[in-house]
């Protein structure tokens, strides 16, 4: 029934694909955080223009499916903006993920930031600094520490939808399981496989977050 | 004749069609001690808050050394020049929760003053001094207790050698045995005449450290003068009513 051998086996396939799935979710989670701290910033010192922009943003990627917006990004937008013809699928799929992580995490950063006691920033502009500065240097910093079981959610999330990249033909672990059933005709083995394999990054990374946690709250 | 430090004409601020100052007339001279008493929510904290933009005025002009805004358009520069050239003690405390102790009174000095970060240090050391917290330098706020960090709050007030020091009911959210450590600082300060705007509750601090007093009530100055004439000699009703609360 279960082929244990085979099995076995998958697992050192899979591993050697485990770096296009942690290459595409680490470089979203960089490219989201940056972006999701422009929106918050962008809220939080209601800053005009951009802050419609980031409304506008937010609502598109939060109110439309991924899949849908990968195929938007991948397929659809390289059709009237000649310059994304020239990147690589990959690439567009980075942008996609995180473009859809940065609306969630521009959330997750907004709420952080809407804990921190309002007196914070008064006490900030009381002695004379900007409101920039005691956003860099004084609310931004408290936030974090609120921020970080939300993010590391919103990253986990990450890693788990970098699996739709096999949709567009990227080969990572979930390409990998999909293409070792079918030739072997062996389903069960194969997704069983991928799933353990998510299951160990998804684990690895709280464990991250428990250690970033303590370090956060040992501080002050 | 000693110079104007701050003076205020004509500020009026509502909120949501509720006046709360209706038109106040201010000059306060250098090193003087301004106290202002009056029922709660009458706008004694508002009357501050205007004073430093932390609310604009609906109307009115705000002068500060050389410094003059006029509400309610107020140019964001005018504002943070404006705001550096004061600095407000708050009720509750407010002290900068990622920050120790001496990192809450060097921050204004390194953002604001540009000090190097050494000399920014040794100043907030000396101004830990005063406020006589040597020995909590490396504390956070969340460590300390409430009069401990109101003392830190004064310290950070009074080391960016502010024209005018608000002080917003410093004493009211502290436990009745450390009101006399906060108070005692306030005292200080007031010796070494520093120009200083209080609203208190404690009438009998307000008498000793005073200049002047000022009764707030309705939005308006109702009566204004020196510690002995309006807590001794009150000439209008509505202070002799409010003062009769303290004295049972």
């Amino acid at each position: 029934m279960f082929d244990t051998s085979f099995f076995v086996g998958l697992f050192p396939i899979m591993f050697r694909y485990v770096d296009v799935t942690l290459g595409i979710s680490l470089a979203s989670l960089v490219l989201a955080l940056a972006i999701a701290f422009i929106i918050a910033a962008a809220y939080y010192l209601e800053i005009p223009v951009l802050k419609s922009i980031c409304h506008g943003w937010v609502s598109l990627f939060r109110g439309t499916p991924l899949l849908a917006q990968l195929f938007w990004i991948c397929y659809g937008l390289p059709q009237i903006i000649i310059p994304m013809q020239k990147l690589s699928i990959m690439t567009l799929i980075i942008l996609g993920v995180a473009f859809n992580a940065s609306s969630y995490m521009s959330e997750t950063l907004r709420g952080a930031l809407s804990s921190v006691n309002k007196g914070q920033m008064e006490a900030c502009l009381a002695c004379g600094m900007t409101r920039w500065q005691g956003f860099c240097r004084i609310v931004l910093p408290q936030a974090m520490r609120v921020a970080v079981p939300g993010l590391s959610n919103n990253f986990v999330d990450i890693i788990k939808q970098s699996s739709l990249a096999f949709t567009l033909g990227v080969t990572e672990i979930m390409a990998v399981a999909k293409m070792e059933g079918a030739t072997n005709l062996k389903f069960l083995e194969s997704f069983t496989a991928v799933m353990i394999v998510y299951w160990l990054i998804v684990t690895f990374f709280n464990y991250v977050q428990k250690l970033l946690e303590k370090v956060l709250s040992r501080m002050y | 004749m000693k110079e104007i430090m701050l003076k205020l004409k004509g500020i009026k601020k509502s909120f949501e069609g509720k006046t709360v100052l209706d038109g106040i007339d201010l000059e306060v001279k250098r090193g003087e001690v301004v106290a202002i008493i009056g029922p709660s929510g009458t706008g004694k904290s508002t009357l501050l808050r205007c004073i430093n933009l932390l609310e604009i005025p609906d109307e009115g002009t705000v002068t500060i050394g050389e410094l003059e805004v006029t509400a309610p358009k107020i140019k964001r520069k005018e504002q943070y020049d404006l705001r550096g050239q004061t600095s407000m003690v708050f009720q509750q405390y407010n002290l900068f929760a990622n920050k120790t102790a001496l990192e809450n009174i060097t921050e204004p000095l390194t953002r604001v003053k540009h000090l190097k970060k050494e000399e920014a240090r040794r100043q907030g050391r000396e101004i830990l001094k005063v406020v006589g917290l040597t020995e909590k330098e490396k504390e956070y706020p969340s460590r300390m207790s409430g009069g401990q960090q109101q003392r830190v709050g004064i310290g950070r007030a009074l080391a960016t050698h502010p024209k005018v020091m608000l002080l917003d009911e410093p004493t009211s959210s502290l436990d009745p045995e450390l009101v006399g450590e906060v108070l005692d600082v306030v005292r200080t300060l007031a010796s070494k005449h520093i120009t200083m705007l209080i609203t208190t509750h404690e009438m009998d601090f307000a008498r000793s450290v005073a200049d002047r007093v000022l009764f707030l009530a309705d939005g308006r100055i109702q009566e204004e003068g020196t510690p002995k004439q309006i807590f001794d000699f009150p000439k209008t009703e509505r202070l002799k009513i409010f003062l009769s609360h303290y004295h049972s």
